[in-house]
């Protein structure tokens, strides 16, 4: 198996992130640093477009959200703090955060229809093949997802990728709002400590 | 508030989908328990691994160019000197500020930042739709709903570059943890688990300086919660202290009673 994976178009070594490239590259950007701020863009973009079009399906308030993820990135660099987590995680952070936002700011209901239509991706094993081209973490998560039960897969999808509260999660799925949040808890313990042993 | 039950509201959190009352009480509880802000990072990082299952998509080319057109506007970031005009997760070194909610959209830009931004916004006239997002996003919630002084301070003093906080068991089994910065000359005490006091009592906070208490306000707590800003300045080496007064606070301007708490700002 490959040792060395291409992630978002920079070679990075396998083991782990001994160095964050984006975490350089967002302390340029704190110092006003345009180029630097270009090559994060460039690092980070398709990865982060390609979260929001999931959470938000719309393709044109994809591109705004966009925007406004990278503007933010820009104003706020500077109070990223890399010894608090890893910079790509970051701007995934503020990118999910804008795309639920816009969701749940969207009133329209066949929105909401639509992206539940479009949201059969429950089965971690359709995802794997529908997405060969899934990069090595895309698969680690995957297979963590994978060793997740049922419920609590289902809780961090309709979360995560369906901007849906967790009140929203239990009208649903009929659950009660208190096990919903221990699922959602216990299935983010559990991906974690997959993703870990699978490191 | 106990570490499972805030585990549990961190994981909503960085997921996402926690409601407004559930996003204010982990808020709360952060900013109670400072040492809990690895748990959120934790579960932040995991979170963001999720985007990882989702296909990378091309955006088009413009944006790029849009944005690029943008920032040379604005300025340089570094002009911002560090504060949030969006809601953008404020990972500082402070604890409380970590993620989302409602206590990371609170960044108070300095006017000549305004200007700045004003000018960059119109260069991105083109897009229209970006800047009616940007210049009616978050900021009209601030101005139509301001967040309490309490919480304007506890935010302007971990974007302090010497922002401290330490924390202390009650009696009784509550916490109680005073931020602070001596540059700015403010303190915040986050507590829960107060003791029930009756209805003609309130807590008053004091700053200890050397040997003389100095009135700094009152406040009353609500099932044994408390944020409260310390009125006056504070000086670094200052002790803050809480203790059981009349309604109003001592006539005297003196404690009648021993301190519940008392943290040590040195």
């Amino acid at each position: 198996m490959l040792r060395e994976m291409v992630i978002d178009g920079l070679e990075v070594p396998d083991e782990g992130a001994t160095t964050d490239h984006a975490a350089e590259l967002l302390q340029r950007v704190a110092q006003g640093d345009q180029a630097a701020f270009g090559q994060l863009y460039d690092m980070l973009s398709s990865r982060v477009f390609g979260l929001i079009m999931r959470v938000l399906v719309d393709r044109s308030q994809s591109e705004e959200v966009l925007q406004e993820v990278f503007l933010d990135v820009w104003q706020s660099a500077a109070i990223f703090d890399s010894s608090r987590g890893q910079a790509r995680s970051w701007v995934l952070t503020i990118a999910h955060r804008k795309a639920v936002d816009r969701v749940r700011a969207s009133s329209s209901s066949t929105d909401r229809d639509i992206r539940a239509g479009m949201r059969d991706y429950s089965s971690p094993a359709e995802t794997v093949s529908d997405q060969v081209e899934l990069k090595m973490e895309g698969i680690e998560v995957t297979e963590a997802l994978a060793t997740l039960s049922e419920v609590q897969r289902e809780v961090l999808v309709l979360a995560y990728f369906g901007g849906y509260s967790q009140s929203e999660i239990g009208a649903l799925t009929s659950t009660p709002l208190g096990t919903v949040k221990t699922r959602m808890r216990d299935g983010l313990t559990k991906l974690r400590s997959e993703m870990e042993v699978g490191r | 508030m106990n570490e499972q039950e805030f585990r549990q509201l961190s994981a909503g959190h960085a997921l996402g989908a926690l409601s407004p009352a559930d996003e204010d009480e982990f808020a709360a509880a952060l900013a109670a328990h400072p040492h809990w802000a690895n748990i959120v990072d934790e579960d932040h990082d995991t979170a963001a691994a999720l985007a990882e299952q989702a296909p990378e998509v091309a955006p088009p080319a413009h944006i790029r160019a849009q944005l690029m057109n943008a920032i040379a506007q604005t300025g340089s970031a570094g002009s911002f000197g560090g504060e949030s005009l969006a809601d953008a997760p404020t990972q500082t070194a402070t604890p409380t500020s970590t993620g989302g909610g409602s206590a990371d959209s609170f960044g108070a830009p300095n006017k000549k930042v305004k200007r700045n931004w004003r000018r960059g916004m119109f260069a991105l006239a083109a897009s229209i739709a970006v800047l009616s997002a940007i210049a009616f996003g978050p900021k009209i919630q601030t101005v139509l709903f301001p967040p309490p002084a309490e919480v304007m301070a506890l935010k302007e003093i971990q974007e302090a570059p010497d922002a401290t906080f330490a924390s202390t068991q009650l009696e009784g089994g509550g916490e109680a943890t005073a931020h602070w910065s001596g540059e700015i000359g403010k303190a915040v005490l986050v507590a829960d688990g107060l003791p029930e006091i009756d209805e003609d009592r309130t807590f008053e906070l004091w700053f200890v300086r050397g040997e003389t208490p100095l009135p700094a306000g009152t406040f009353d707590a609500k099932d044994g919660e408390s944020t409260a800003l310390l009125t006056g300045e504070m000086q670094a080496g200052d002790t803050i202290a809480v203790t059981i007064e009349q309604t109003g606070g001592s006539p005297e301007g003196l404690p009648t009673t021993d301190a519940i708490l008392a943290i040590a700002t040195t």
